[in-house]
């Protein structure tokens, strides 16, 4: 079993996790920013809505209960995204209504206590860790893999940013669906790599920044 | 699109798992042994396929004729809650008479969960009510599905079992490893798509 932390202590490899399958549509930046915005109302909603039932809810039902309140959420930011802008909809597809379903959504609700505005903060401190997460993935994604950016239109400027250099001749692998796994991956393990060379530079003798099976000690490997 | 495509393109060209990302988050948390990711592959078959029968029978005779499409998602993820529950209720009635249930409860009763919130198997529901499937063809959605996320699995938790003898750079271990083996997984995966399959079934 993979030892995802909770959203106490270091909520990285929980997000990291969260970011399936949303990273499908890291593709493109808007959409990924898109995606991250949902993501955050349906987050904090459900968070102060879990915190304010807290107790209320027999735990048999609990699960489903959270997920109806996640999913009625979904269906209203929805609504909300359609009139605003149709087409971003049409073009999030199938990863849109997926949101209800999000391993963070329903692991942030099972860990809210009765508190309204901790659940709120804490929920707006993930979210917002998942939208700068998909948003790097998407800057890299789209970036190398297409040599594009695309942005919010702003009045005339509808146009992709060219990426000096890729744009000619990009990494299409990384636009693949393959990409995304990879992108993850690398990002996670250059992560890993910061933090292990921080917790080092500390003479500290823990390795709390891996994430993982248990292997006996020596077996990992000190470089 | 003809049913051998919808299956074939589940399970390979557009693997739920590898192409689609639906499933991943389960999927690394239980693939760490053969055994897990095989019942939880199962499971998931089983799921897909009833949950994209039911779901296209609510999305046929009750959302289009009252006119609420908007209302897919609470009720497609409503569906596979009681499903899964209704399963678990089953097998646990079933435990009562024979042995063999009894193993088959021990085997789900972990996993609701899981089920319940499987990205795969309300994935695969979107999939075929977004595609306009018939009744077989959303059901045969669901088997492509369900035989994708298992040949997934199956294939990640083997590989698995390979790395953990192997010596692997500490920034890697773990979770980052595991990504990166889905990731080039998924770019042999592509091959399916356009070169294997591309010619005798189209897409």
């Amino acid at each position: 079993m993979i030892d995802r932390e909770g959203s106490d202590g270091r909520p990285l490899a929980a997000v990291a996790i969260g970011l399936f399958p949303a990273v499908a549509v890291t593709t493109r930046l808007d959409l990924s920013l898109a995606l991250a915005g949902v993501l955050l109302v349906v987050l904090v909603g459900s968070k102060v809505a879990a915190a304010l039932l807290a107790g209320r809810i027999p735990a048999r039902i609990r699960l489903p209960a959270h997920l109806l309140i996640a999913s009625v959420l979904v269906t209203a930011v929805t609504g909300l995204l359609r009139a605003i802008a149709p087409e971003t909809v049409q073009a999030l597809g199938i990863y849109l209504p997926l949101v209800a379903v999000s391993y963070l959504v329903l692991d942030q609700m099972a860990q809210s206590g009765s508190s309204v505005g901790k659940a709120a903060l804490s929920g707006l401190a993930t979210a917002l860790l998942f939208a700068a997460a998909l948003a790097v993935v998407a800057l890299v994604r789209q970036g190398l893999g297409t040599g594009r950016i695309t942005l919010f239109p702003a009045g005339d400027a509808h146009r992709p940013l060219l990426v000096p250099g890729v744009s000619r001749n990009p990494l299409r692998a990384l636009a693949l669906p393959a990409g995304a796994f990879l992108t993850v991956g690398y990002l996670l393990a250059l992560v890993n790599w910061v933090r292990q060379r921080g917790d080092r530079s500390r003479s500290t003798n823990r390795s709390k920044g891996r994430i993982g099976p248990a292997r006996s000690p020596g077996a990992g490997g000190q470089p | 699109m003809s049913w051998i495509a919808i299956v074939v393109g589940l399970a390979f060209a557009n693997n739920v798992v590898l192409d689609l990302l639906l499933g991943v988050d389960q999927g690394i948390e239980r693939s760490d042994r053969l055994g897990a990711a095989l019942s939880l592959g199962v499971w998931v078959a089983l799921l897909a396929t009833l949950a994209a029968l039911l779901t296209w029978v609510a999305a046929h005779l009750l959302l289009a004729p009252l006119g609420v499409p908007f209302l897919q998602t609470v009720l497609f993820v409503l569906i596979i809650a009681a499903l899964v529950l209704a399963l678990e209720a089953v097998l646990s009635w079933l435990s009562r008479a024979s042995r063999l249930s009894r193993g088959l409860e021990r085997l789900i009763v972990p996993l609701v969960p899981l089920l319940t919130v499987n990205s795969a198997v309300f994935g695969v529901t979107l999939i075929a009510v977004r595609a306009d499937y018939s009744l077989l063809g959303s059901a045969l959605a669901g088997v492509g599905a369900g035989a994708g996320a298992l040949i997934a699995l199956v294939l990640l938790s083997t590989i698995r079992d390979r790395l953990s003898e192997q010596k692997i750079p500490r920034a890697f271990e773990g979770l980052p490893i595991i990504i990166i083996t889905l990731g080039l997984l998924a770019l042999a995966f592509a091959a399916f798509g356009n070169g294997l399959l591309g010619g005798p079934w189209g897409r």
